[in-house]
């Protein structure tokens, strides 16, 4: 993707599961796992649109294993629907 | 787009961010700030991270603030011994903030990152020597750094030119700091931040 | 959202998380002192030294532990620092160490890459040494004119000493000038007229005792740093004390003195044509003293500029030099025209501040201590600039008295002590002698035990600087070899000298240039031959600095490498180049280096260089002697009466070599009294010898009892000539297509050409780049803001550097200054090669420019 909103954020997982909730956040639209700081993954979503980035990490809940998702950082300027001429 | 709209998703992503850094957002960190920061907890609260200002800096002087930080990570911050700040006339860190974090500066004098402070025991120009690099280089020379001759103790020919913090006017862009020409045992002059202010109660 | 802006809010964006994942809230680390290693039992050695760097010539101590400087500080006992230094000279032990040293001989391999660092390949010491001097020695046999040395005011006495010797005995020849050429030049000119004597006669403790400093064209804060220290002690101790600054433009000296007083167009000599007038329309000169010590003179005027390459052979070049005596009276009438108002209309100055100026001068009771220095030497009339203040400091009295004089500051650490004691010129012999005199010649000869008349082949003088850089960019050099100098950067018009510019000037490229170095410079880009040199501390010399002092620095570690001494070097190449030749009967090596140096073995006879340096120092110190060799005697004494004058060569009487370690340095003439040896501060001063007056010259030479208890007894006649010198206009003058008037010049963390300074990190980092420092207005009229680049174009060429309205000289409008210290920003592309037709020293103050601003 070359365009649209990147997010990053911290998912923490239950200290059993939190190989197996990093091999598979790959799988969800968007997201790139970008290290593991013991119980807690590192991750990006890049989307179209802040919502629809929001419902991406809404999903992350589902993962087995995970216990939160944090936000930690979200870029929008390329959010159309929020600046619809750009920034 | 409309500014409301601008606010409101502002305000997710801080409330957002809040809850991620309960523990961090309580200013434990002391970084010199871009100018245009007008408290550190005000920076905080406004800052989204999103690097505008980093880009924007013609000097590449600031940089997002590193993972030891905290909270703080991924905010704009100077190492003044590194790159310090220019003082840009136009400021375009300033300029290209979206939040306000960095605000209300129009004259190179405005900025209030903080102030100057020199540690008497290792500065050379304090045990006579021809020095005051820091003087010299100061934007606000002869207002926010001036000389204080001072006569040497058991010699009548030489005097020292003894550089002098003006705290209230120096602006904390921490010129002084990147060229300082003492780094042994270490770099005797060092900016007291808006964190460190606030912190200290100012001092 | 640009590719490259993604990539970076994605990293940040990582960051942070990796961060927040983290959790640490880690507080800041790094500024943990670092001890000092212990010391092991090994003992920290003390030598003693002087600073590498300015004029100043501050007293040092150096400590080494197993070979290595480990700390270079303050020596407490010379008198001219007592123990202090600037921050160039607390760092000087970083010198030494710079990872990029010359430690083996480059010989050029191909000469297509001349100008770059390229093209070079590691040589030994055999191999090069035979290469400069078979190079050398078929230029000196085809013809002599086309070789020459450039030296220096930092190369040590005695290496100038033996080169001068060298060049002006063993090969007969005058093509040798020191970079002082473009440094003290106009004020040892001035010092000669006036005086008939090169030499100021005050010293640094004058600071103590004045009550008004005035610095002229001396920015003395940055370029004299510890002597300005003392300027400051003498105006917080006394608040009386004064200080005026006068120049073209603020500096940090200007920002601490009381009054700054600008001024334009040379106007500094009609400001001091108006005072002088003035001085004598109301009587405010000083009678007696204008009747007992004064002769007055007018010169040759409208004298036009060294505009081309004959100047100097053209009917005005050859006149330059005359004088004829005329009266007060006459002199009187010259000043006339030196009305306020025609002063502030040349000058641009208030007619109020040349008048407080005047208000000083015309009052007898308080002490004035003029200081000045590049301002006036650099200057196209700055002989004339030199005249015209020891002018008003005579007219008023205001001269050699304690705190009561004028006092030319020196640039260079020895620029005294060699170039002009030394007289390694174009024009001089060693001891203010001069090639051109007859007496001079014999007197020389007989110190050097040549035969008689075997100098008659040098009574005309040489290339001096500037010349010899136009021959050599006209292909009329072919041998050149510099050391302790970077004339690659230091010359004016080095588009025209580094052959940049017009096809006919590129005689760079052919010629055979020897640089013996200890960095890479730009220099030695320009060299077919690179030899590495010991450097500062790495081998013993002495330095005569601004005050007449001589002092001592010892050898206190090896050079790096294959690096030597450039003693050793000098006598090298002369054994090769003299082999076979015969003065008299005698090998010419031999009779002129024999005592040192044993050709066979490659190596200095005596044990030590300490014991070099003292055998030479007594030949040297002969001249100053000369009852230590009778045939010098006879001739210093006219006793055949041959020459019709005593020459007085005892007048800058030299002590043995070691009173000068004991001492911590010591100001000539230095006086032996019951075996024991006294230094002179006041020149021509009487009183106690023992407290630093100038008791015994004036009891051999002059006379007791004069106005102001002066007697000024090497002038001709004991009067020195107050001439006068009118105002004529710069070299270039503003116009539309060339408005800005550029001027150079030298910044306190910096030394000259950034060599070794800026290889120190902390002073590189200290000020690491050359501004243009421009007036606001300019810049906004220009639409130019801080940091653009910008570039400078002058008739000579043009060059790119980086605008500033907030650098360390504040220039009025349509004036413009940056240093000279920045290799990648070589300002003196642009610099005019005009220079002042008696001194032949360039004008590098007055360059006339545009500034273009460059996009992007």
């Amino acid at each position: 993707m070359d365009h649209g909103v990147i997010s990053s954020l911290v998912v923490e997982t239950a200290p059993e599961y939190t190989q197996a909730v990093a091999s598979e956040l790959p799988q969800k639209p968007g997201v790139e796992v970008h290290g593991i700081e013991g119980y807690k993954i590192v991750i990006t979503i890049e989307s179209e649109t802040v919502d629809e980035s929001h419902d991406i990490a809404n999903g992350l809940m589902d993962i087995t294993g995970v216990i939160g998702v944090n936000l930690v950082y979200l870029n929008f300027e390329d959010d159309k629907t929020i600046y619809p001429d750009g920034v | 787009m409309s500014a409301g709209k601008v606010i409101a998703g502002l305000a997710a992503v801080l409330v957002a961010a809040e809850g991620a850094f309960a523990v961090a957002a309580n200013g434990s960190s002391k970084l010199l700030r871009p100018p245009g920061i007008q408290g550190e907890a005000d920076f905080m609260a406004r800052c989204i991270k999103c690097g505008k200002c980093i880009e924007a800096c013609p000097y590449a002087s600031l940089h997002a603030a590193g993972p030891a930080e905290g909270a703080a990570a991924g905010t704009p911050c100077i190492d003044a011994r590194e790159q310090a700040c220019r003082l840009c006339k136009d400021f375009p860190c300033v300029a290209a903030c979206p939040t306000g974090a960095l605000r209300d500066v129009a004259e190179r004098s405005d900025p209030k990152a903080g102030y100057a402070r020199i540690d008497e025991e290792v500065c050379i120009a304090y045990q006579g020597y021809r020095c005051e690099v820091c003087y010299r280089i100061c934007p606000l020379i002869d207002q926010a750094i001036t000389l204080d001759f001072q006569a040497m103790e058991n010699d009548d020919i030489h005097t020292k030119f003894i550089p002098t913090i003006n705290k209230d006017v120096c602006t904390g862009c921490g010129l002084c700091v990147e060229r300082c020409a003492v780094d042994e045992p270490y770099v005797p002059i060092r900016i007291v931040t808006r964190a460190e202010q606030e912190r200290d109660g100012g001092r | 959202m640009s590719i490259s802006r993604r990539n970076f809010v994605k990293s940040a964006a990582i960051a942070m998380a990796t961060a927040a994942a983290a959790g640490s809230v880690a507080s800041m680390t790094g500024c943990a002192p670092k001890v000092n290693e212990p010391i092991n039992g090994d003992s920290v050695k003390k030598t003693l030294a002087v600073c590498r760097f300015c004029g100043c010539g501050c007293g040092v101590i150096v400590e080494t532990l197993r070979g290595k400087v480990v700390s270079v500080y303050g020596d407490p006992e010379n008198d001219s620092n007592r123990g202090l230094n600037c921050v160039k000279g607390y760092y000087l032990s970083k010198i030494l160490y710079a990872e990029d040293r010359l430690t083996k001989p480059l010989i050029r391999e191909d000469n297509s890459l001349k100008g770059t660092d390229e093209g070079f390949r590691e040589a030994t010491w055999t191999e090069a040494l035979d290469l400069v001097a078979s190079k050398l020695r078929e230029t000196w046999k085809a013809d002599k004119s086309r070789l020459a040395y450039w030296g220096s005011g930092q190369q040590p006495i005695l290496e100038g000493y033996a080169t001068s010797k060298f060049w002006k005995a063993g090969l007969r020849s005058n093509n040798i000038d020191p970079n002082a050429r473009l440094c003290m030049a106009s004020a040892v000119v001035g010092f000669m007229n006036v005086f008939q004597t090169d030499e100021p006669a005050g010293c640094y403790a004058d600071i103590d005792h004045a009550d008004v400093f005035i610095t002229w064209g001396a920015n003395m804060a940055e370029a004299h740093p510890m002597l300005y220290s003392r300027v400051m002690t003498r105006k917080i101790s006394n608040p009386k004390v004064k200080h005026y600054d006068v120049s073209t433009l603020g500096t940090r000296t200007g920002a601490t003195a009381d009054k700054v007083i600008l001024f334009g167009n040379n106007g500094d000599l009609a400001i001091t044509n108006c005072i002088a007038n003035y001085l004598i329309k109301n009587k405010t000169y000083d009678k007696r003293f204008v009747e007992a010590h004064l002769q007055f003179k007018k010169g040759t005027e409208n004298i036009g500029n060294a505009d081309n390459d004959g100047y100097d052979k053209s009917e005005i070049g050859q006149k330059v030099d005359a004088t004829e005596s005329i009266t007060f009276e006459e002199y009187a009438k010259r000043l006339e025209p030196y009305t306020w108002e025609y002063a502030s209309k040349i000058s641009g100055t208030p007619v109020e501040d040349i008048k407080e100026l005047y208000e000083l001068f015309a009052n007898p009771d308080i002490k004035i201590l003029s200081f000045w220095t590049m301002g006036v030497n650099q200057h196209n009339r700055g002989t004339w600039m030199n005249h015209n203040l020891h002018n008003i400091h005579l007219l008023s009295g205001h001269y050699c008295k304690p705190g009561d004089t004028g006092f030319s500051l020196t640039g260079q650490p020895s620029a005294c002590g060699t170039a002009r004691e030394v007289g390694t010129f174009c024009h001089r012999l060693p001891a203010d002698l001069v090639v051109a005199n007859p007496q001079h010649r014999r007197y020389t000869e007989a110190v050097w035990n040549l035969p008689e008349n075997y100098l008659e082949d040098i009574a005309t003088p040489g290339f001096h600087t500037t010349k010899m850089f136009r021959e050599l960019s006209n292909g009329n050099i072919d041998f050149l070899w510099s050391a302790n100098n970077n004339w690659a950067q230091s010359m004016s018009n080095l588009t025209r000298f580094l052959g940049r510019g017009a096809e006919d000037k590129r005689g760079i490229f052919d010629a055979f240039i020897v640089v013996s170095e200890v960095y890479p410079t730009i220099s030695t880009k320009y060299a077919n031959v690179v030899l590495p040199s010991a450097m500062w501390i790495e081998r013993e010399g002495a330095f005569g600095n601004g005050e007449r002092r001589t002092a001592v620095f010892e050898k206190a570690v090896d050079p790096p490498g294959d690096a030597m001494w450039d003693m050793w070097q000098l006598m090298e190449v002369a054994k090769r180049v003299l082999q076979d030749e015969k003065i008299g009967q005698e090998d010419a090596f031999d009779l002129l280096f024999g005592q040192w140096y044993d050709k066979d073995a490659a190596d200095f006879k005596q044990e030590s260089q300490r014991e070099v340096c003292k055998s030479m120092w007594e030949e040297y110190r002969t001249f100053s002697n000369p009852d230590l060799n009778p045939r010098a005697a006879a001739i210093n004494s006219d006793k055949d009466e041959k020459f019709g004058a005593k020459l007085k060569m005892e007048a800058k009487q030299l002590a043995p070599y070691e009173e000068y370690i004991y001492q911590h340095g010591m100001t000539w003439p230095v006086r032996e009294i019951d075996g024991k040896w006294y230094p002179t501060k006041w020149r021509f001063a009487y009183g106690d010898q023992k407290e630093g007056y100038d008791q015994i010259g004036i009891e051999k030479y002059g006379d007791k009892g004069l106005a102001g208890d002066a007697s000024f007894y090497k002038s001709a006649d004991h009067k020195p000539s107050v001439v006068f010198r009118p105002w004529e206009p710069p070299a270039e003058v503003p116009d539309d297509e060339y408005p800005f008037v550029f001027c150079t010049g030298r910044l306190l963390e910096h030394w000259h050409t950034g060599t070794m300074t800026r290889r120190v990190p902390a002073l590189d980092n200290a000020l690491p780049e050359a501004l243009l420092d421009m007036n606001p207005l300019d810049m906004e009229a220009l639409g130019i803001k801080d940091g653009d680049r910008v570039k400078l174009v002058s008739r000579w060429g043009e060059v790119e550097i980086t605008a500033s309205s907030a650098g360390r000289t504040q220039p009025p409008q349509k004036y413009l200054f940056a240093p000279f210290f920045a290799e990648e920003t070589l300002i003196n592309l642009v610099q005019q090669e005009m220079y002042c037709p008696l001194s032949k020293e360039p004008d590098y103050k007055k360059t006339c420019v545009r500034v273009e601003k460059l996009q992007g």
